[in-house]
């Protein structure tokens, strides 16, 4: 037989108990000894701190309270003293709190909009930037030369091909943090975010290369994704080799 | 009791009334404030600390806190329960900052309970009735704070489990587990002590 926990008979002694389980403790109770002696002791519990006597105040007290109560300044609330303005010059209620509402909110959404203007002058946002050569040439090339696929082979001719700098956009360095890797390139770091190479900081001047896989992209090429000093003057269109596969890597373009 | 508390209200102006006329300064709205409570909040500051000086002390920093943030009652829950609230947060900050009270609690050193003789009862039984509230009061003085502040504010002060938890800024099942636990706590106690008293 499951006894009753002390915390059902406590409640059970002061009648917070559903219908359903005072009735339930009630059978339990007519058949367990033990359960009854503990609803009694806790009954008894209650009886002595109910006879308990109360005790009143040293008379001193209240002249202390008052005394001090009077040098002591109340403190009116802004709304108390809204009211309290809002009555004198025989403003009803349901003037002054819509107009002081408004005012509350509009506060907030300048603040909120101050608040955004200074993330901004932060230099949070970071320039995303694509850098890639004239794209014909590049595939020309690779389709030319099968052994040229590799991007280490690249890497050589890209530094002729004078690649373009265009800015496509603008990404909240928070915001952009999904999975990261860092790459140190030539003393600067960068770092993956998303898919995307960002130069790591703040700079609004910043040089990076962005790049996005094609529908083609797998998981694979996802985790074998090359370093960016690979990838640095290849320009793109580029084709990597992940495993067997050959995945189409496109620069992001405006 | 009821027929007094009735006395009360229909003789002079609502609990929220006084308030309204405290918030526009009216000083004889928090005399009569203070006169309403007073006892209550003695009570209650005395069951919590064990000691009449304290329990005056905790009465008066409660009323002025009254005084002072009144204007912040807005009449959700009745008067009674937030100064109960604003009583219990003054016992627990004292209780803070004064370790060693916490310390003479714990040793038994404080006072003895000066009770209201009861002339019903004949001598012996008056003697009785003394010992018996002495044991209580010190074994209430034992119990851990959370437990005794739920089961003073439910077995001396008869407030609800709702009220209470609106007090304790807990919900209901916490205070129905503290009330239990601390009633449990209680009946060792004072089982300890009564069998003490017979082994003298």
């Amino acid at each position: 037989m499951r006894h009753a926990s002390v915390e059902v008979l406590s409640s059970y002694l002061d009648d917070e108990l559903t219908v359903g389980r005072r009735q339930r403790v009630e059978r339990h109770l007519r058949q367990c000894e033990e359960c009854r002696q503990q609803l009694e002791g806790l009954h008894a519990v209650v009886r002595h701190l109910e006879g308990l006597s109360k005790i009143s105040p040293a008379p001193y007290l209240e002249q202390r309270v008052l005394q001090r109560a009077e040098a002591d300044p109340r403190q009116e609330s802004l709304l108390d003293r809204l009211e309290k303005n809002a009555s004198r010059l025989h403003i009803e209620r349901w003037v002054w709190m819509p107009t002081f509402g408004m005012v509350v909110a509009l506060a907030s959404i300048i603040y909120l909009f101050s608040l955004g203007l200074e993330r901004q002058g932060r230099g949070l946002p970071v320039v995303l930037e694509a850098e890639y050569p004239a794209a014909e040439a590049t595939e020309e090339r690779l389709a030319a030369s099968p052994e040229s696929r590799s991007p280490v082979a690249e890497k050589g001719r890209a530094s002729a091909m004078q690649p373009k700098r265009q800015v496509v956009g603008l990404a909240d360095g928070a915001d952009a943090g999904l999975e990261s890797r860092d790459n140190q390139v030539g003393g600067t770091l960068y770092r993956l975010l998303d898919g995307v190479w960002l130069e790591a900081g703040v700079d609004p001047g910043a040089t990076f290369l962005s790049l996005q896989p094609s529908e083609a992209a797998t998981s694979e090429w996802q985790e074998k994704l090359p370093s960016l000093e690979e990838l640095e003057g290849l320009g793109g269109p580029v084709r990597l080799r992940a495993g067997d596969q050959l995945v189409q890597v496109e620069f992001d373009r405006p | 009791m009821k027929a007094a508390v009735l006395m009360v209200e229909t003789s002079g102006d609502t609990d929220l009334e006084l308030v309204e006329r405290h918030r526009y300064g009216d000083r004889a709205a928090f005399e009569q404030i203070y006169r309403r409570h007073a006892e209550m909040v003695f009570n209650l500051a005395f069951r919590m600390t064990g000691d009449r000086e304290e329990a005056a002390d905790v009465s008066q920093e409660t009323f002025l806190r009254v005084h002072r943030y009144c204007g912040r009652f807005r009449g959700r829950s009745s008067l009674k329960t937030w100064i109960y609230r604003v009583t219990v947060n003054c016992c627990r900050s004292r209780f803070r900052r004064n370790q060693n009270w916490r310390t003479r609690i714990l040793s038994g050193a404080l006072e003895t309970v000066e009770q209201v003789p009861d002339t019903r009862r004949g001598p012996e039984d008056r003697t009785l009735a003394r010992d018996r509230g002495e044991r209580v009061t010190d074994a209430l003085r034992r119990l851990p704070e959370p437990f005794r502040e739920a089961v003073v504010l439910r077995d001396l002060e008869g407030l609800t489990y709702e009220e209470i938890a609106n007090v304790l800024g807990v919900r209901i099942g916490t205070v129905r587990s503290r009330i239990a636990r601390g009633r449990d706590r209680l009946r060792t106690l004072l089982e300890k002590s009564e069998s003490c008293v017979t082994h003298r």
